[in-house]
């Protein structure tokens, strides 16, 4: 039953996209993943709006400090099994923001994170490629062959 | 020195208390004045036309603290330079003449102690919360180190609260985050059944502490952390901050290197207003509209990473020219995608004009007057919906925009289906300007070398972003770092706006009205009603009033408490 | 005239859809991926240290010996490095799909070329 139910997950993941004080760069590469040119809902992958509903958190922007309690919470809220993906290099390590004094640094600092995905913004192809890697992961490698690329 | 006509009339009437003036660069006056004479002096100068403030600007000069209010009249700034002391820093607010002035104001409070006596708005306003009142970050005693400790010692941002007009304090839970692209502002509204009667809004989310990591670092690694304040707009800041640093260093940049920029800050135009549209479309539940058009934008965004390396973080302006080239094969392309984007831009403003389902939630939505715009200093293509002709790139010509022939776009719609309109012609006088710089580009060299060094000197640029008016502001200290560097986004000078357009707004209408400006911000979103007639205070998320202008909209509801009765009020939002 | 016709248009077109990873579109010429070291070119300034807006590049030693680890969760892909280096040392690759559970393995170190180039 265990292998079943984590095939179905890693089947049709359901994102919480969450945006912790960046620019916005990154945040629009994730979005433009689901539009037309990328379309990852071909993998079952739908964003979500609600931290209940949602299976992967993928963080863009550092952790800043008005946002730091905000995704503690929101974080608790999110049911288990969650994994985290940090997307660009200021949800990474807090990037060109380290001098910044209402930055605290990366997502990591807050919560553990099960993928990083460098870039500046990574472009949507590295996005979709970070978030395979989790799903392979989630699903034990049992069903890798899709993501695998040629 | 030719005197200008506004100094002369501003030493008629305030005779000792001008203590001197002067003009570096052409458009840029300053004068500076004594503390009693400020008000004075301001609104003298908005009786002559200078009736928009571009910025304040707060500046700790190791001795006292100077307050810069740069007034801008069609495209000449004037700033006016009060010197006020570090143990007694009151200034008197200028928002009863200017409305617009109140959260520069505000920011100034928050970043450096200055009181503006008058100043209707509660702290914080930038900063988050929990921020202790008595210290202030961008003074120059502070070190980044000193202000990271205090925050983690007073446990800034783990509270937060509120506080109501009556004086009692509730404790506001966290709303959800939004789920496409948004950012986090703290909108309260007062609403009388379904119409919002006041809106208060509490920005300050998205505080990072830029310009104070400015101040530590050098110009060159500033130059990327500029692009960065803003990843949809990242060129109009690096632009805006080349033109500073240059006009401080006074260097002549290449001809060919110009006309690069304005092709780059045109693409990055039309790609922010596609994607624009796409968000807008999604606001009014139009989501066919978000995939055809952010799928029409790949295009764009496949030019920009031909170009410069990147589809969203172009790296292009240095200080001293641009990096790359455009050659000739990827102009043609350029001009091929140009065709297509032109044909596109028509279908959307034809198709979406004559759909009763997106004119129905746009047109009358977020009315306000011209007088508002104007006084409330709204900029870029909000402002000129509301026929407000102000555009930086006629108003005051930077690169080779005075070279170049276009029109600006201004209606007088006044409401929300009136900056599509604006936005969707932009996008055409966009690919105007391309085709016209791609073939009159000059050959050449597109860049010098910079030195890495900055005299002590200011500097103030203005660009036209495409959210509107951006304003950078440089201090040289003599070396590698700035002394102060200040930036004022669009969109802080558009939010006095957006809470007057909502005002007589359907609650329904908040995603597309306050979308209308194009917000840039970053973070989520957390709304508190109040409907002071029933004494009912609750807390919806962006989906909520999805939700309920579906429900609305298919007649189970017809106001937001009737939602609450049937659907539950939520106090804390999940 | 309305949204019909363009949808119709578009039910008999071909997808718009890259399918990928399956398939892959080749990035353009310039393309900024990460950054390479030609070690035998670079002579140990430390200007790429210096100029990076986000401190990606430690520079370990000096001069003619020094080597590199470059942080790639740290890199803002901005090419300021390739930029400053005076003697065209550091270049850009044209691969960007990295993803990894563990930081330490987005570290790239570039030794001196007596040892292997790519740990």
């Amino acid at each position: 039953m265990e292998r079943v139910v984590r095939w179905a997950r890693a089947r049709s993941p359901w994102i919480l996209h969450l945006n912790t004080g960046g620019c916005n760069g990154c945040d629009i590469e994730v979005v433009a993943a689901l539009t037309p040119r990328y379309d990852v809902e071909r993998f079952g992958i739908l964003l979500r709006g609600s931290p209940r509903h949602a299976d992967i958190i993928v963080v863009t922007g550092p952790i800043t400090v008005q946002m730091r309690e905000r995704v503690k919470r929101i974080y608790d809220q999110t049911p288990e099994p969650k994994f985290v993906v940090a997307v660009g290099q200021c949800a990474c390590s807090g990037g060109v923001f380290r001098n910044c004094y209402s930055v605290i640094g990366g997502v990591d600092k807050v919560m553990p994170v099960d993928i990083y995905i460098p870039g500046c913004p990574p472009k949507p192809e590295a996005i979709i490629y970070g978030i395979a890697q989790l799903i392979d992961r989630i699903a034990g490698g049992g069903i890798a062959w899709i993501y695998r690329s040629k | 020195m030719d005197i200008p006509v506004e100094v002369n009339i501003l030493r008629d009437r305030l005779g000792d208390r001008l203590i001197e003036y002067g003009s570096i660069k052409p458009r840029r006056i300053y004068a500076r004045i004594e503390r009693s004479a400020v008000k004075d002096a301001i609104s003298l100068l908005a009786s002559h036309g200078y009736t928009h403030v571009s910025a304040i600007t707060g500046l700790d000069t190791g001795k006292g603290l100077e307050v810069l209010y740069h007034l801008d009249r069609t495209g000449s700034l004037f700033t006016v330079r009060v010197d006020v002391p570090y143990d007694d820093p009151k200034l008197p607010s200028i928002t009863d003449i200017i409305p617009g002035a109140v959260l520069y104001e505000g920011e100034v409070r928050d970043l450096f102690g200055v009181v503006f006596e008058g100043n209707p708005y509660p702290r914080p306003v930038v900063l988050p919360d929990g921020w202790p009142e008595d210290f202030h970050p961008l003074r120059k005693i502070y070190s980044v180190d000193d202000i990271r400790k205090t925050i983690a010692d007073r446990g800034v941002g783990t509270q937060q609260i509120e506080v109501e007009e009556g004086g009692g304090a509730i404790y506001v839970p966290i709303g959800p985050q939004h789920p496409a692209l948004k950012e986090p502002i703290g909108l309260r509204f007062v609403v009388e059944g379904e119409y919002i009667v006041k809106v208060k809004a509490r920005i300050g989310y998205n505080h990072r502490g830029i310009e104070k990591a400015m101040e530590n670092q050098t110009y060159i690694q500033n130059l990327m952390l500029a692009e960065r304040i803003c990843g949809i707009c990242s060129v109009a800041h690096t632009q805006c901050y080349v033109l500073a640093v240059e006009s401080a260093l006074d260097l002549d940049i290449p001809e060919r290197a110009r006309y690069i920029r304005v092709v780059m800050n045109e693409l990055n135009r039309i790609h922010s207003h596609m994607l624009w549209m796409g968000v807008a479309g999604h606001e009014v539940g139009f989501d066919t509209i978000l995939m055809y058009t952010w799928r029409d934008r790949e295009y764009v965004l496949d030019l920009l990473e031909a170009i410069s390396g990147n589809r969203v973080t172009y790296s292009i302006n240095v200080i001293g020219g641009v990096r790359r080239d455009i050659p000739d094969d990827m102009r043609d392309s350029v001009m091929k995608t140009m065709d297509y984007v032109e044909v596109r831009a028509k279908l959307y403003m034809d198709l979406l004009l004559r759909d009763p389902s997106f004119t129905r939630r746009t047109v009358g939505v977020g009315k306000a007057s011209t007088r508002d715009a104007l006084t409330l200093c709204a900029v870029g293509p909000t402002a000129r919906a509301f026929n407000v002709k102000k555009d930086i790139r006629k108003d005051e010509p930077y690169e080779v925009y005075g070279d170049i022939p276009f029109e600006i776009v201004v209606v007088d719609n006044c409401d929300v289906a009136g900056t599509f309109i604006v936005r969707a012609k932009e996008i055409l006088e966009s690919v105007d300007i391309i085709r016209y710089a791609l073939e009159h580009m000059p050959g050449g060299d597109y860049r010098v070398k910079a030195p890495r060094r900055v005299p002590q000197i200011e500097a103030i640029a203005r660009v036209e972003a495409p959210r509107g008016e951006l304003l950078h502001y440089l201090k040289g200290s003599g070396g590698e770092q700035p002394y102060r560097y200040k930036v004022r986004t669009p969109t802080l000078a558009n939010i006095p706006f957006v809470a007057k357009m909502l005002e007589g707004c359907n609650v329904a209408d908040i995603p597309i009205a306050f979308a209308a400006i194009d917000p840039c911000m970053a973070c989520e979103d957390r709304m508190e009603f109040i409907d002071e007639s029933k004494g009912v205070t609750w807390i919806w998320s962006l989906e909520d009033l999805r939700a309920y202008r579906k429900l609305k909209e298919k007649g189970s509801v017809s106001k937001p408490l009737e939602y609450i009765d049937r659907y539950g009020g939520k106090l804390d939002v999940s | 005239m309305s949204l019909e016709p363009e949808l119709l248009k578009h039910a008999f077109k071909k997808p718009f859809t890259l399918l990928y990873p399956f398939e892959k579109r080749e990035t353009p010429k310039g393309f900024r991926g990460r950054i390479q070291y030609d070690m035998a070119k670079c002579i140990g300034c430390g200007l790429c240290a210096r100029d990076c807006p986000s401190g990606a590049i430690e520079m370990i030693g000096k001069g003619k010996t020094a080597e590199f680890r470059v942080h790639l969760y740290m890199c803002t892909f901005c090419g300021q490095c390739v930029d400053s280096c005076p003697v065209s040392a550091i270049s850009f690759t044209n691969e960007y799909e990295y993803a990894s559970p563990d930081k330490s393995k987005l570290i790239f170190e570039f030794k001196r070329p007596i040892e292997a180039e790519k740990s």
